[in-house]
């Protein structure tokens, strides 16, 4: 089975993945990058200010095959 | 005898007044050994079991499945753990019990435990004890799964996990063996695969402790109870039998 990296940035802020994940295939690994979006974002969106974050999938050679964004935009 | 009845009794000795003839009863019983692969459901949900599981070594947990196929693991069971002694009373499973490690079990048919307890009613108290300390756990995990995030949760779970392996006398050092994957850890903290890899990573680079090569290194014992908000005072154990404030350093 593949290998898939995860990396997240939440604002200027970025975690690279240095572990990776062994994953049936790129569409379990889209779903699996998104719910982690979410899961992420209703973590961080509570604390404070405006949110963009971003996970970005790559292969085992850090080919990047998906990349998501979510931005909190607070009205006040 | 199993060595697995020495970690029962190293664990009962952690909560409680374990006499000779406890020792005894629960030398005696009469036990069937197997080993399981991972993966291998020993009692499903729904199921009627005439016979308690001990375990020997590896890991077993407890958990439920939706209809999607999400599963939430409740609990993990080492050496000397009995995860379905309930079932001597309810035995009617109302969760799946299974290997999460390949691993070695015992089997001890209920009857000979009602003959156990009857003949020896401290035995009985103690394993009454035991298995309300079990709810305690799931009181303490319920907390953390229906309101901490992802990284005090974690460090809770290895907390709690560091501190019953010490209890069975299961660590070396400061650490453990625990074999799971990173699909397991996620059904443990209710969480994505990425989002538990993601958790387990910032641990580590809080230098609080370390996983790899299934072997948890707990590196600074404070911190990671200070993150987890672990207080283990709902495992009960008696004060001077593991230490209170770091069980690390016995």
């Amino acid at each position: 089975m593949p290998l898939f990296y995860f990396d997240f940035t939440a604002n200027d802020d970025v975690s690279i993945d240095t572990i990776g994940q062994v994953l049936e295939n790129e569409t379990v690994a889209h779903k699996e990058a998104i719910k982690a979006l979410a899961e992420i974002a209703a973590e961080e969106i509570p604390r404070d200010g405006k949110l963009v974050l971003t996970v970005t999938v790559t292969d085992a050679d850090r080919e990047t095959l998906f990349r998501a964004q979510m931005t909190f935009e607070p009205a006040l | 005898m199993t060595k697995a009845i020495d970690h029962l009794l190293n664990r009962l000795e952690a909560i409680g007044h374990v006499t000779d003839e406890d020792r005894k009863a629960l030398r005696n019983l009469p036990i069937k050994e197997a080993n399981l692969v991972k993966g291998t459901e020993i009692v499903a949900d729904g199921e009627t079991s005439s016979s308690c599981c001990m375990v020997v070594s590896g890991y077993l947990c407890r958990s439920k499945t939706l209809l999607d196929g999400s599963r939430q693991i409740f609990s993990l069971h080492t050496a000397g753990d009995i995860p379905d002694l309930h079932s001597l009373h309810l035995n009617r499973m109302d969760h799946s019990l299974s290997a999460i490690s390949d691993c070695r079990i015992a089997r001890i048919p209920h009857e000979a435990v009602y003959n156990a307890l009857d003949a020896c009613p401290s035995l009985n108290a103690l394993l009454w004890r035991d298995t309300l300390i079990d709810s305690a756990a799931f009181r303490a995990w319920m907390l953390m799964l229906g309101q901490a995030e992802a990284v005090p949760r974690m460090a809770h779970f290895f907390c709690e996990l560091f501190t019953r392996a010490a209890m069975a006398g299961l660590t070396e050092n400061n650490t453990f063996p625990l074999p799971l994957t990173q699909a397991d850890l996620g059904d443990i903290l209710g969480i994505s695969m990425v989002h538990a890899n993601r958790t387990l990573q910032d641990l580590r680079g809080r230098g609080v402790m370390d996983f790899d090569q299934q072997i948890v290194s707990i590196l600074r014992w404070d911190d990671l109870r200070k993150l987890g908000q672990f207080d283990p005072s709902y495992l009960h154990y008696l004060d001077g039998r593991i230490g209170r404030e770091n069980p690390a350093k016995l």
